[in-house]
């Protein structure tokens, strides 16, 4: 992981990391495609950073949110679709 | 095996077990594609068209690109990475850029700065229970970031079936992904502040 530093308001390095770090990590991290190592220094992090700890709240629920928006569609959609296939 | 196991697998065939009986010509195995994957690709072609009417004509393309390619299908990743595959074609040739749409090198790909217009370092939590706000945003975003955004985020398709999907490696999709998710969040902080 690096990336470059003094981009990011209040930046600090915690459990060996800065938060740019974290930062660019967070959707490895949430992908399950970071080792264990690499996964726990993460962890260390954000526990003794409150700003990565905040940041990465808002992170998961902007996620969340995006797949709360995939509502089911109407089924008259699939009714019109299996009319036109049948033609 | 147990017998409840076999018996599932016996109700249930793969995609790619009907993938291969669409290509023998067998009507019943489309049908049930269409049930399995129609609401998902609907979604998805409805996100990148932002239009009802596009998004069901790209729906029924991509079916009939189905009922014609089926037997290209070699099983190499998975089936609804390729069904994917074939919705994007569809809808590229369905849908219209929107004039004045921001084009991915028109905003930053700096992760920091990104991170920090996502509300880095702010003490306030984001919001995002607004619904219409939460679509209102993401239809602003660039087509390759919405494009993303729908694949993982919305329809949950894994890292590797979008990667196959976006005729991506798996790390230019995790980039990409990645500053999506980043300019879906300095989005929606924009929009509450506009607000």
């Amino acid at each position: 992981m690096s990336s470059k530093a003094n981009s990011l308001p209040g930046e600090r390095e915690v459990g060996g990391l800065r938060c740019g770090e974290v930062l660019g990590g967070l959707t490895e991290y949430t992908s399950g495609g970071l080792d264990a190592e690499t996964r726990a220094r993460i962890e260390a992090h954000v526990r003794g950073c409150s700003q990565c700890e905040r940041f990465g709240a808002d992170f998961a629920r902007a996620i969340r949110a995006i797949r709360a928006s995939a509502e089911p569609p109407s089924a008259d959609v699939l009714v019109r679709l299996e009319g036109r296939l049948a033609r | 095996m147990t017998v409840d196991e076999l018996h599932v697998t016996t109700l249930e065939p793969t995609d790619a077990a009907l993938l291969a009986r669409v290509a023998a010509s067998d009507g019943p195995a489309l049908g049930e594609l269409v049930r399995r994957h129609w609401a998902g690709l609907f979604r998805f072609a409805r996100r990148m068209t932002r239009d009802d009417a596009t998004a069901e004509d790209a729906l029924q393309d991509t079916f009939l690109a189905v009922l014609q390619h089926a037997a290209t299908f070699r099983g190499e990743g998975s089936a609804r990475a390729w069904l994917y595959t074939l919705a994007r074609h569809a809808i590229q040739r369905r849908a219209r850029r929107r004039v004045g749409e921001p084009s991915p090198s028109e905003v930053t790909d700096d992760v920091e700065l990104l991170g920090a217009s996502a509300g880095f370092g702010c003490a306030d939590a984001a919001t995002f229970e607004d619904r219409e706000e939460i679509e209102r945003v993401l239809d602003r975003l660039s087509d390759e970031d919405r494009e993303v955004l729908a694949l993982v985020d919305a329809e949950g398709l894994s890292i590797e079936e979008a990667a196959r999907s976006l005729t991506l490696g798996e790390a230019a999709l995790k980039s990409r992904l990645h500053r999506a998710r980043l300019r879906f969040m300095a989005a929606m902080r924009a929009m509450g502040g506009d607000a």
